[in-house]
């Protein structure tokens, strides 16, 4: 019988109490913006300069009259000149690249250096108010949680999604399947990001809700809504999510169910499908439903489990299958990760905090919760996979997973360089895996 | 192969309108079969266009080239030219390879080789017309790049290649007998590729992207030197005009140094 992997979902004191945010309780919406945290700069989003423009800093012995005919030459216009730097802003002529005219400045002997007019951002940080308890996402080395006693990660342990999301935030294309307990339908941080109602194949219904909380938590970690001034961060922004239950109110499923999910899921449009669920009981039916998935273009994350011991089914089905084992917050394996040969690669799992079902959240509190295990851990893996398979549709499950692997971080070198049982490649890095690499001379 | 198909048609083209390149020819010569070596240097910039026109960067490219020059029938030059070229693709960027890639790196060497036709068509005086016309190619060379950072050892099999087709008159005004002038506007075109196959441990990928030069035409200027009538020395500066998506006129460059000795 395959079991819900096990998840220690802190509810009650870990569930974020409103009063953890009094001023957001009594003040209104106002309030909440000032706990939020620096909004986007202006710019289109994931552009390194300002187009049509650049800055000019001509040698000081070049005369007014050979910095405007420099300009001239260049069929440039004088925007702004920064008196106490001497820099000029000048705009360049339209349908010029800013690089080339940067080349060609460069190349002017009167000028001492030429740039582009870069954007300067706090990188690419939503204004989710719970972000910053998001050590997963973005680790500055913050206390993660207000609770007196909460732990304290280690900066940069983190899956460097801000800078990923420099380069993506994902498609509305791809859409993420979440086999689990469903999803709360009408939570504000997962209602605009759902495909539909979804499907229960617990109750055979097209009412996918979530009556025990696991779904909703992975659903939010991999594609919560964001950057809407509210709750907490997904990892793909935009990508969609298909909830599907297959896992009871009690935290468990059958083979059958999770089986026929995967297809169903498959066979409507999911790119990526996300099994936080497991077993130590190898099935074919569930091998032969990941295989038909793989086959049909779709990546599966799986975790890994949570009983420090070999790594739980469909995670082993090592060709289908991206076996997803846990971090914590200082990029330390999670005690609790089970481990093997099967493991790809790793991602935080250890107090990550996701939207939580409102129906099942105790009155006083929030309805986002913190959570431990490799369910959470795949989440991020999900989230990932639907931000590559956004920018590249063409890549394969098996390119997607290559991917992740290679461009992860090998946190655990120190103990076992390169590819390892416990950490897989190690902890995944967004930025590795989907910002350009550059070749340079 | 568009780029096989393009200098096919690019050839026909110039077997059909058999102009030549290079005015270095400011003394008539008289005797069929009479042979000239020549050496050129020469440099253009140029604006391409990829990715279904929608993005731009500039080609960089110097050539050194080698050839000769043989006059074919009275008033008919053939030349053929083969050298080495250096060519910077810096600009280009690859986001449907495994692992995106922003190509920065630079000088790429090749092989360059060509020919062209030139004939002279009125004489008044001191003033010459012909028609001239050029094919030359880069093939470009194969070039390893390693890519390090990752999980597993990657390298980067890098290609470019590009061809430049002219055609068209050339006035050339002699103001003595060693020193002449000349002009000329062509239709000039550009085309190239540049293949990029990435390959990370399991994970391989190619992608090519097929440029194109956004001017069609290039407007060349310049002096001829021939102190004898076997030694010749020629300078001429080239701009290639186009027009801005945005309205306006941008405007690449080039020059070119040749010189010619004949046997």
């Amino acid at each position: 019988m395959p079991s819900l992997v096990k998840t220690k979902t802190i509810l009650g004191l870990a569930l974020l109490a409103a009063a953890l945010f009094p001023s957001a309780r009594q003040a209104g919406p106002a309030k909440i913006l000032d706990l939020a945290f620096v909004p986007e700069t202006d710019g289109p989003a994931g552009a390194e300069y300002v187009e049509g423009q650049i800055l000019v800093k001509f040698k000081p012995q070049a005369g007014v009259v050979v910095r405007a005919a420099s300009l001239v030459a260049c069929g440039s216009r004088l925007i702004a000149r920064l008196p106490r730097l001497d820099v000029y802003v000048v705009a360049i002529p339209p349908d010029e690249s800013v690089e080339r005219m940067v080349e060609v400045y460069r190349r002017n002997p009167d000028v001492e250096y030429a740039e582009p007019n870069g954007y300067l951002r706090v990188e690419m940080t939503p204004n989710d108010t719970l972000f910053k308890y998001q050590y997963a996402l973005a680790n500055t080395g913050q206390q993660i949680g207000s609770i007196p006693g909460s732990p304290a990660g280690r900066a940069s342990a983190d899956i460097k999604a801000t800078s990923g999301w420099e380069e993506s935030k994902g498609s509305p294309e791809v859409v993420i399947a979440v086999v689990d307990t469903g999803v709360d339908l009408t939570h504000p941080d997962l209602k605009n990001k759902l495909v539909n109602a979804g499907r229960d194949f617990v109750n055979n219904d097209l009412d996918a809700s979530d009556d025990h909380g696991h779904g909703s938590m992975v659903a939010g970690i991999a594609a919560a809504d964001t950057n809407n001034l509210e709750g907490v961060a997904g990892v793909a922004w935009n990508s969609k999510i298909l909830p599907l239950k297959a896992i009871d109110s009690s935290g468990t499923g059958t083979t059958d169910k999770v089986a026929e999910a995967i297809r169903w899921a498959a066979d409507n449009g999911a790119q990526v499908i996300n099994l936080s669920l497991g077993s130590s009981l190898p099935t074919n039916t569930l091998r032969d439903a990941c295989r038909y998935a793989f086959e049909k273009g779709a990546f599966i994350a799986a975790a890994a489990g949570n009983g420090g011991q070999a790594v739980h089914y469909p995670a082993a089905y090592d060709a289908y299958v991206f076996a997803v084992a846990a971090t914590d917050y200082n990029d330390a394996r999670a005690s609790f990760s089970n481990f093997g040969p099967e493991v790809d690669a790793a991602a935080p799992g250890v107090r990550t905090l996701a939207p939580y079902a409102s129906a099942l959240t105790p009155p006083g509190y929030l309805p986002y919760a913190y959570g431990d295990g490799t369910s959470f851990a795949t989440a991020h893996v999900s989230g990932l996979a639907a931000l590559i398979k956004g920018l590249k549709p063409s890549l394969s499950p098996a390119q997607i997973m290559a991917v992740i692997r290679y461009s992860a971080d090998d946190v655990n070198a120190a103990q076992a360089k390169g590819r390892d049982d416990e950490l897989g490649y190690g902890r995944i890095n967004l930025e590795e895996a989907i910002v350009p690499l550059k070749i340079r001379k | 192969m568009p780029f096989l198909r393009r200098g096919v048609a690019a050839a026909l083209v110039l077997v059909l309108w058999t102009p030549g390149p290079l005015p270095l020819r400011a003394r008539e010569e008289t005797a069929a079969g009479r042979w000239k070596a020549t050496l050129g240097l020469e440099y253009n910039f140029r604006t391409i266009a990829w990715d279904q026109k929608t993005r731009f960067s500039r080609l960089d490219a110097a050539v050194l080239l080698a050839g000769i020059r043989l006059q074919v029938i009275r008033g008919w030059h053939a030349s053929a030219v083969l050298g080495c070229g250096l060519s910077d693709w810096s600009g280009l960027v690859f986001r449907n390879l495994p692992f995106s890639v922003d190509y920065e790196a630079g000088y790429r060497a090749g092989i360059t080789a060509g020919g062209g036709l030139e004939t002279h068509l009125v004489r008044f005086g001191s003033w010459d017309i012909g028609m001239a016309g050029r094919l030359l190619a880069s093939f470009g060379s194969r070039k390893t790049l390693s890519l390090s950072g990752l999980n597993e050892e990657g390298r980067l099999d890098v290609r470019g290649r590009w061809m430049r087709v002219q055609a068209g008159p050339v006035v050339t005004y002699r103001s003595s007998v060693a020193l002449a002038t000349f002009f000329k506007a062509s239709f000039d075109r550009l085309w190239g590729a540049f293949t990029m196959a990435e390959t990370i441990g399991e994970l391989d990928g190619t992608e090519e992207k097929a440029v194109v030069g956004r001017s069609w035409v290039s407007i060349s200027g310049g002096l001829l030197w021939e102190p004898s009538p076997a030694f010749g020395l020629g300078l001429e500066g080239t701009v290639f005009p186009y027009r801005r998506a945005g309205g306006g006129v941008g405007l690449d460059a080039g020059a070119a140094l040749r010189a010619s000795a004949g046997f």
